[in-house]
């Protein structure tokens, strides 16, 4: 069934498909340009290499702390990923040492006490300039090649979460924990214009930090649309539980569509973690839930509530196949109990696991009729 | 029957003529120190002595604090870095205390009980005496009855807050209301405090007299203690009416308002020193909303440096002034986080093994108390409950914990947990 040439496109049909695991979270996924590997890293430091032909799984170990984000090239096999350390590294994934081809250990060094964590790293259309951001505010743009740094785009006012490149290649958006979306010119590096998720952000007093944010971007097929993930009235900074929400906006007027919301409103959600387009313009979100169990939600053209959702483990991020017919999510995968004290003598407190699962946007295909039931 | 909470102690009958009488027969021999007898001497070192008491409420992560392990299982994305105190890292987050943690005991041992803020925190603040059907008081009301009262006329225990103020009568517990805090919402002194200008001192003296007259009717009915919670707070605020001074920002250095930070908990510490300055005993700091069960590390990254570099402000700034001989400061939640990252990036409760920051009269200057596993999730040999910390208190305080006790309608009542002691380790 896995390996079945896909299918019609046809949401309400989404079936899970493999299940790839790893023993530590993962919080980041991303298809190969070719389509045959999934790449995906989280707390444990390395990157993740599957072969989704024959389910192999490679590691590479160049980082010395949570990896924050990564990013494939579009025509080779590099990779790109940054971490919490502020570092840029470069592999090939289809290299046999494994070595990184190169390092750019102080890619966003932060300060003292504030230290520059890589939350978002992207690449240009032609593949030339790799983009990364995170908590320092800045924007950088390296060379995909050597590493060399081309420019800086300053001026977001708060953390940098998400990147995303247009479909024209040259133009980038970035948002951050303010909702503040920046649009930018690769080519100029100039700051194009703002537009505003500000609903995804919430600060109160009492609560003492920022939360929230535009915590992921994606435009449609065409560039003529972009959604934004986060959520909206968040309630504290503890749980930070609010309600999940992508926000659709015109992208040549920069006016506010449309606030998707969830088919079903459950109490204490997290954020929409991780967005896509599918080519027939349904957007698909994943969330993260505070008590393990999501949604993956899917909108047509039409209206602001889901016309479709799947219930998922609670993921991290959504990564589409080129084949347009897969979405990969890095869900949780619990090993022993969460929640307050120990529940567990020492040898069995274990970190949590992972799971990439991949979902696939199509009717399923019948089963031959040797594994069908008699009768 | 008039109510007896309290204890025989000598000092409350120490008072300046017995000073200065003893000062008299010793003129001319030399220093002050030299001139009173020791057990006087002793005493007065008493009186001064004061608490600075730093509540993080919801849990403050050892991870990303005192207690780092970078790169293991449950260390998270940080950074170790190192501080004063040689061999002694900190988490990145706080490179400001780390600069001065060669002034600062700090505890990776703490092993207790609680995994839920609804008792820890009542819990932890009382000392976790055994139960013996009382309420017993939390640190601060305790402090203002074990030690002689200050020679000034301010509230002896004063706690900045954030929200609303007000007179805080139940932290008493069985030691009675006048025992409580006075609460400083926002650091403000309570509302309504200043005379109107267009009330001359005549009318005020009416209205008290009004006041009073409405009270004795109030009263009939009522239980005593709410009674007495009513005239304290009364009468702190009046006391506090004489010192407007101690809350005029105006007089307050722009470059202290920098060092500090103008969020929360950066007004409410400067505000601390200056209460600690004036004299006041206790002063309690609550910082609310540490209780990061969701994106922990984001949320840490923006709450620990807003603790970091005010306290490392004010204990720079208390010894300066030569505070740092005479004031206890605690820094401490009611438990701490998690090792275990939960499935929404969090950390939720942990009072398996934690960390508290102590600091001040009577501790020692740059050690570290016990230690924790590589991974940080259990005490690695001697661990201590807050009996212990109770105990560490007091007996800096000079108070002794195994010989005083509170009695309680005639029940004699340790002021700390009996079976445990001092930690050792931390003291001078």
């Amino acid at each position: 069934m896995e390996n079945a040439p896909p299918g019609e496109l046809n949401v309400t049909k989404t079936w899970a498909g493999q299940r790839l695991e790893h023993e530590r979270q993962l919080y980041r996924v991303a298809f190969s340009a070719c389509g045959r590997f999934l790449l995906a890293a989280g707390q444990d430091t390395q990157l993740i290499c599957w072969n989704l032909e024959d389910g192999a799984k490679k590691t590479f170990s160049s980082h010395t702390s949570w990896v924050g984000d990564l990013a494939l090239h579009p025509q080779t096999s590099r990779v790109y990923s940054g971490d919490y350390h502020g570092t840029l590294v470069c592999h090939d994934f289809q290299g046999d040492d494994g070595a990184p081809l190169w390092t750019q250990s102080e890619a966003h060094p932060g300060e003292s006490g504030a230290p520059g964590w890589v939350r978002s790293v992207g690449l240009s259309g032609d593949g030339t300039l790799v983009v990364t951001a995170g908590s320092d505010r800045v924007i950088r743009l390296w060379s995909s090649e050597d590493g060399m740094l081309q420019r800086e785009l300053a001026g977001h006012r708060g953390d940098i979460y998400s990147t995303e490149i247009h479909p024209d290649g040259t133009t980038l958006v970035s948002g951050d924990v303010l909702g503040e979306i920046v649009q930018w010119d690769l080519t100029t590096g100039e700051r194009v214009r703002t537009l505003d998720a500000g609903v995804l952000h919430t600060r109160e007093d009492r609560f003492l930090a920022d939360v929230g944010g535009a915590r992921c971007l994606a435009f449609n097929r065409d560039g003529s649309r972009l959604v934004c993930g986060g959520m909206t009235d968040i309630m504290s900074n503890t749980f930070c539980p609010g309600y999940p929400a992508v926000l659709e906006f015109d992208f040549q007027s920069g006016r506010l569509l449309r606030t998707l919301r969830a088919a079903k409103k459950v109490a204490d959600d997290g954020p929409v973690q991780g967005v896509v387009v599918l080519e027939d313009g349904t957007v698909v979100s994943q969330g993260e839930h505070l008590h393990a169990q999501s949604t993956l939600e899917f909108w047509d053209a039409e209206g602001e509530t889901a016309f479709h959702s799947l219930a998922v483990p609670s993921g991290y991020d959504l990564d589409l196949h080129p084949d347009g017919r897969r979405l990969a999510v890095p869900v949780y995968k619990p090993k022993g109990r969460s929640g307050n004290g120990r529940h567990a003598k020492p040898e069995e407190y274990l970190p949590h696991g992972a799971e990439v699962v991949l979902y696939h946007v199509y009717a399923p295909p019948e089963k031959p009729a040797s594994e069908k039931k008699p009768g | 029957m008039p109510q007896r909470n309290g204890c025989n102690r000598r000092e409350h009958h120490i008072g300046r003529r017995q000073v200065l009488g003893s000062l008299a027969g010793a003129a001319g021999m030399g220093g002050l120190g030299a001139l009173l007898d020791p057990a006087l001497s002793e005493e007065i070192k008493r009186k001064n002595r004061q608490v600075l008491f730093i509540w993080l409420d919801g849990g403050i992560s050892q991870l990303e604090s005192w207690d780092p392990k970078p790169a293991t299982e449950f260390g998270g994305p940080c950074r170790s870095i190192p501080t004063a105190l040689p061999g002694t890292h900190f988490s990145e987050l706080t490179p400001h205390t780390a600069q001065i943690a060669d002034r600062l005991a700090i505890v990776r041992c703490m092993s207790t009980k609680d995994e839920n803020h609804s008792s820890a925190v009542p819990r932890v603040q009382r000392g976790d005496p055994k139960n013996r059907g009382v309420t017993y008081p939390f640190l601060g009301s305790a402090v203002s009855h074990l030690l002689p009262p200050p020679e000034n006329q301010l509230p002896s225990y004063m706690h900045i807050k954030p929200g609303r103020g007000g007179y805080m009568w139940k932290d008493a517990g069985f030691l009675g209301a006048r025992y409580g805090a006075l609460g400083l919402g926002d650091g403000k002194p309570p509302i309504h405090l200043r005379r109107p200008p267009q009330l001359d001192s005549v009318q005020a003296a009416n209205r008290d007299r009004l006041r009073r007259l409405a009270n004795s009717r109030f009263r009939k009915g009522r239980l005593d203690q709410f009674i007495k919670a009513y005239d304290y707070s009364y009468d702190m605020a009046r006391q506090l009416g004489q010192r407007q001074d101690l809350f005029d920002p105006a007089t307050l250095p722009a470059a202290d308002k920098e060092r500090y930070g103008t969020h929360p908990i950066g007004r409410h510490l400067l505000q601390a020193r200056r209460l600690l300055e004036a004299g006041v005993q206790f002063v309690k700091v609550t910082s609310y909303y540490w209780d990061t069960h969701a994106d922990h590390f984001n949320m840490h990254r923006s709450l620990v440096p807003q603790i970091d570099r005010p306290f490392a402000a004010l204990i720079r700034d208390l010894e300066e002034r030569g505070l740092l001989d005479q004031v206890v400061v605690v820094l401490m939640s009611e438990f701490g986080r998690t090792p275990k990252i939960n499935n929404r990036c969090g950390r939720d409760h942990w009072p398996e093994a934690w960390s508290l920051v102590l600091a001040g009269a009577g501790l020692r200057r740059g050690v570290v108390v016990g230690k924790t596993t590589p991974n940080g999730a259990w005490c690695d040999g001697e661990e201590y409950d807050v009996g212990h910390l109770f105990h560490t208190i007091f007996h800096c305080l000079g108070v002794d914990a195994t010989a005083q006790q509170y009695v309680n309608r005639g029940q004699p009542l340790p002021i700390a947990h009996e079976e445990m002691s001092v930690i050792q380790e931390a003291l001078a």
